[in-house]
């Protein structure tokens, strides 16, 4: 049996889609992003870390609403590892090859 | 309570897009969305919204700071105000819901959702 939607649903759920695809094309270009500011903390530029923390926080609440779960849960774990006094560098780095890993096999 | 109008308070434009096209195309609601804590003080005084839904997290003003000033202006101050973040820890809530928000959401949110979830905070006041 199917259900009929609503066509104001059905219109909701394809601009969803839309802006999904959308969304999609430029998850490359924020995992980019976040690399590069985890690199520049590594090269203890000020403001490297927050800013980095900054990019983690956005990608896990926008991510994980767009409908790709893996890379919000990987941007808010690497979110905690950055904050602050829980800075762990290795753990950092695992995270974002995991994170650029997940997002290369999503978009191939 | 009945809503018709809601002000999206997000810096970041894919919450704003996606948001809005929950609350307006699923919610039934009419949305303006604005970038800044600045700029939704300005959509509360200017559009008397129903409600305002308020990232957290934003540069120049934050939430908490929004959410403040809106309190202390009698225009403002009857508007249930919805947090949005992405720390949803339990303590974090506990804390925003104490300073007299209506509510956390936390995203990841769900867009089919959003509306009922809000819905159903607001029916909890």
């Amino acid at each position: 049996m199917t259900t009929e939607l609503d066509p104001k649903r059905r219109e909701a759920l394809q601009k969803m889609q839309d802006l999904r695809a959308r969304f999609s094309g430029r998850l490359r270009e924020r995992v980019l992003q976040l690399r590069e500011s985890l690199e520049a903390t590594a090269a203890e530029e000020s403001g490297a870390l927050a800013r980095a923390e900054s990019l983690a926080h956005r990608l896990s609440g926008t991510a994980g609403s767009y409908g790709f779960p893996e890379v919000s849960r990987l941007a808010g774990e690497l979110e905690l590892v950055l904050r602050g006094a829980s800075f762990n560098a290795t753990q950092a780095r695992a995270l974002m090859r995991e994170l650029e890993t997940h997002v290369e096999l999503k978009s191939a | 309570m009945a809503i018709c109008k809601v002000v999206l308070c997000d810096d970041d434009p894919d919450i704003r897009a996606i948001g809005e096209i929950s609350l307006r195309d699923v919610g039934g609601w009419d949305v303006v969305c604005v970038n800044d804590g600045f700029a939704a003080l300005t959509a509360a005084r200017e559009e008397k919204p129903d409600l305002i839904l308020l990232d957290i997290m934003m540069p120049r003003l934050d939430g908490p700071g929004t959410f403040e000033k809106l309190q202390a202006d009698p225009q403002c101050a009857d508007i249930p105000v919805v947090f949005m973040t992405a720390k949803a820890q339990r303590h974090e809530l506990r804390g925003y819901t104490e300073l007299g928000a209506a509510g956390v959401i936390a995203k990841p949110f769900d867009p089919l959702t959003l509306p009922d979830d809000i819905r159903s905070l607001l029916n909890q006041i």
